[in-house]
């Protein structure tokens, strides 16, 4: 358990916005970049890690020093990508969509550049393919590299279902790739 | 140690979460076994580009905007329980001051009150010293 994170956590219970603000720096951009991977849409991931944050706040007050700070925190967010992903298959409209805004123009890009940002793009939409637990578990591990007991904390699985669920992600990612390159 | 299971732990293998004598059995097979091998590579890569995604950042002023909403919501919070504490403390004034008026000048707490005859016009003091007037002149 980092220290500082648990002072910062109780001083932000007794509403010390100070002590808030620190946290959302530290958090704001792991936070933003999982949620983006997760959802796929840069305008929804704004609004989603602002209200993590708002329901950090809300709940630090509560917050039990048996948890790591990180795993509550992304444990918060991972719900609210789960109710946005429940949102939005209830519209009958559904469909992920990708938005580069705020990236480099693909113009202003060598063709090299241009190749490798289309992959990356294609790289986001696979994701989003993914069962949702699986790419939750996948992001966890890959780009914010949470140990497994960690990813069980947040995704509120056991260790071994963590194994799993990193074993099928993989290969699906992986399938799907393939595929794509079939085509 | 087969092919076959070492792909139910290649995941495991990758993220360094074995204990030591699986790791080193896998190893084993990985150094035989180039089919294996290739997979495990494969799956590097893969993760590779995950990390290579493109990183977003929040705009520089995040966090003070965030703190500027709680700031807000706190103390609309803090406003609207006190306007509550003010809306009851007024219901209660009433509450004493209609038993008040039902029980007339015999209550000492009417008698303190009727010495402070200066209420502005209409207020709930001028309303209420009236009404003891003209109950005690009855």
């Amino acid at each position: 358990m980092d220290d500082s994170e648990l002072q910062l956590i109780r001083a932000t219970g007794k509403g010390d916005h100070e002590a808030f603000e620190h946290l959302v720096k530290r958090y704001q951009n792991p936070l933003l970049n999982f949620v983006y991977r997760y959802v796929g849409n840069r305008q929804t991931a704004e609004d989603l890690t602002q209200e993590v944050f708002l329901q950090v706040y809300r709940a630090a007050a509560r917050f039990e020093p048996k948890a790591r700070v990180s795993t509550w925190v992304f444990k918060i967010a991972y719900n609210l990508c789960m109710n946005e992903m429940k949102r939005r298959k209830r519209l009958a409209s559904y469909e992920l969509e990708l938005h580069m805004r705020g990236e480099q123009s693909l113009t202003s890009l060598s063709p090299d550049a241009v190749e490798q940002f289309g992959l990356k793009q294609f790289m986001m939409k696979t994701l989003t393919q993914l069962p949702e637990k699986q790419r939750a578990a996948l992001l966890l591990r890959v780009t914010e590299e949470f140990s497994y007991q960690e990813i069980s904390d947040v995704l509120g699985v056991s260790r071994a279902s963590v194994e799993s669920l990193l074993f099928r992600a993989r290969e699906r990612l992986r399938q799907l790739l393939a595929r794509d390159e079939m085509e | 140690m087969k092919c076959r299971e070492v792909e139910s732990k290649i995941s495991a293998y990758l993220d360094d979460e074995l204990e030591s004598r699986m790791r080193e059995s896998i190893e084993t097979h990985l150094n035989r076994c180039g089919k294996c091998r290739k997979r495990v590579e494969g799956l590097r890569e893969l993760d590779a580009l995950l990390q290579e995604l493109p990183r977003v950042h929040v705009v520089p002023e995040f966090a003070e905007k965030l703190v500027l909403k709680v700031r807000r919501e706190a103390l609309s919070i803090a406003k609207s329980s006190t306007g509550e504490h003010r809306f009851l403390g007024r219901l209660l004034t009433l509450a004493y001051d209609f038993f008040d008026l039902l029980e007339g000048s015999k209550s000492p707490r009417t008698l303190t009150l009727d010495e402070f005859n200066d209420f502005p016009p209409l207020s709930m003091g001028y309303i209420y010293c009236t009404l003891l007037k003209r109950c005690g002149g009855e």
